[in-house]
């Protein structure tokens, strides 16, 4: 099952901001964490998270920085921002509203089958 | 035989043709490839399996320029800056190329004083050679902040700094103040009627304000070039 695209353009936000509030990183350790994380059913087009972040960038909640990884490549690394961790906590109680109540209208609906 | 190191360049190539992407997006894009491709060729894919199965991941030019558009709206239209300034200092380039072989003919046949025309073809060439030699830096990829900050980060580099600042300082004041000096007593503001005198005058103001103009205009152009660049570039590494 693959989630359709408006729910990952609209999950994008929450996901990267809650990755970054664990501790700064980069992009293509962004991407694989979601990948790991939701058993491979999310799936970015790789390229798609990185104007994610320049975005979220130029709304100043998280700002980033070029620096050498111990490979000695260079990486982009993001790390969020006191605005951002305001705005995830917000994110936050808006998802669990969505969710919840979809909860309770799945729970309750009698079985079809 | 398979060259990666070519295709990614060549992968990159059709990216900076997009216009939406600045030099600093496709580097974070290739950061990406490279661990993508390292990735994958752990998995025992050979060097092109993993370049086509990375590329395919990150997405396709023409989808990633559209998703970069959204975001970059300011880079197309400096990139385009770029090229226009690039194109009026080309075209003062052929002026100045154009007045030397004048001046040059000139001293040849006589009709100006050889060492007048001296002066003024070795000051021109010496201009326009900083003039070029600044443009080759600025698409060489100098002048990001990186670089002027490694420079600026030692002391010997602080001292030439400083000191290139002061001298071109003391040469703008200078300037200035030998034009100033120059218009006021030729003026002779105090007595201003106009006769024919006056017009020689004007002449003369005039002469100065092409001078200035045609020494300030390239050096502003190439000031917006680095400026155009640097935005570009702005990469702040840690090492």
């Amino acid at each position: 099952m693959a989630i359709s695209k408006d729910l990952v353009a609209a999950s994008a936000t929450p996901l990267v901001l809650s990755i970054l509030s664990g501790g700064e990183n980069y992009g293509y350790a962004i991407i694989k964490r979601v990948h790991k994380l939701s058993g491979g059913q999310m799936q970015w087009t790789d390229g798609m998270l990185y104007p994610v972040l320049h975005r979220l960038e130029e709304q100043k909640l998280i700002q980033s920085k070029w620096r050498e990884s111990e490979t000695g490549r260079k990486r982009k690394y993001y790390k969020i921002k006191k605005e951002g961790t305001k705005v995830l906590k917000e994110q936050q109680k808006q998802w669990k509203v969505v969710y919840s109540t979809l909860r309770q209208l799945w729970e309750n609906e009698p079985c079809l089958t | 035989m398979f060259d990666l190191n070519e295709k990614i360049s060549m992968w990159r190539g059709n990216l900076a043709q997009s216009e939406t992407l600045g030099s600093s997006d496709i580097d974070e894009l290739e950061s990406h490839l490279h661990e993508e491709i390292e990735n994958l060729t752990t998995l025992k894919l050979s060097d092109e399996e993993a370049f086509l199965i990375a590329t395919h991941r990150l997405g396709s030019t023409d989808s990633l320029a559209a998703e970069y558009e959204k975001i970059n709206r300011g880079v197309k239209f400096r990139h385009r800056l770029f090229w226009i300034a690039t194109g009026v200092l080309g075209y003062f380039l052929a002026t100045y190329l154009a007045d030397a072989f004048s001046i040059a003919l000139a001293v040849s046949s006589g009709s100006m004083d050889y060492n007048t025309g001296i002066v003024f073809i070795v000051s021109k060439i010496m201009f326009w050679t900083i003039v070029v030699f600044l443009c080759y830096q600025i698409y060489k990829g100098g002048f990001d902040n990186l670089r002027i900050r490694q420079l600026l980060s030692s002391f010997k580099g602080k001292c030439i700094f400083i000191a290139i600042l002061v001298i071109a300082f003391i040469m703008l004041y200078c300037a200035i103040l030998f034009i100033a000096v120059d218009i006021l007593t030729q003026f002779e503001i105090t007595k201003w009627i106009m006769d024919h005198r006056d017009f020689e005058v004007i002449e003369v103001f005039w002469g100065y304000l092409r001078l200035v103009w045609s020494v300030m205009l390239p050096a502003l152009l190439v000031m917006l070039l680095i400026k155009l660049r640097r935005k570009d570039l702005s990469h702040e590494v840690d090492a």
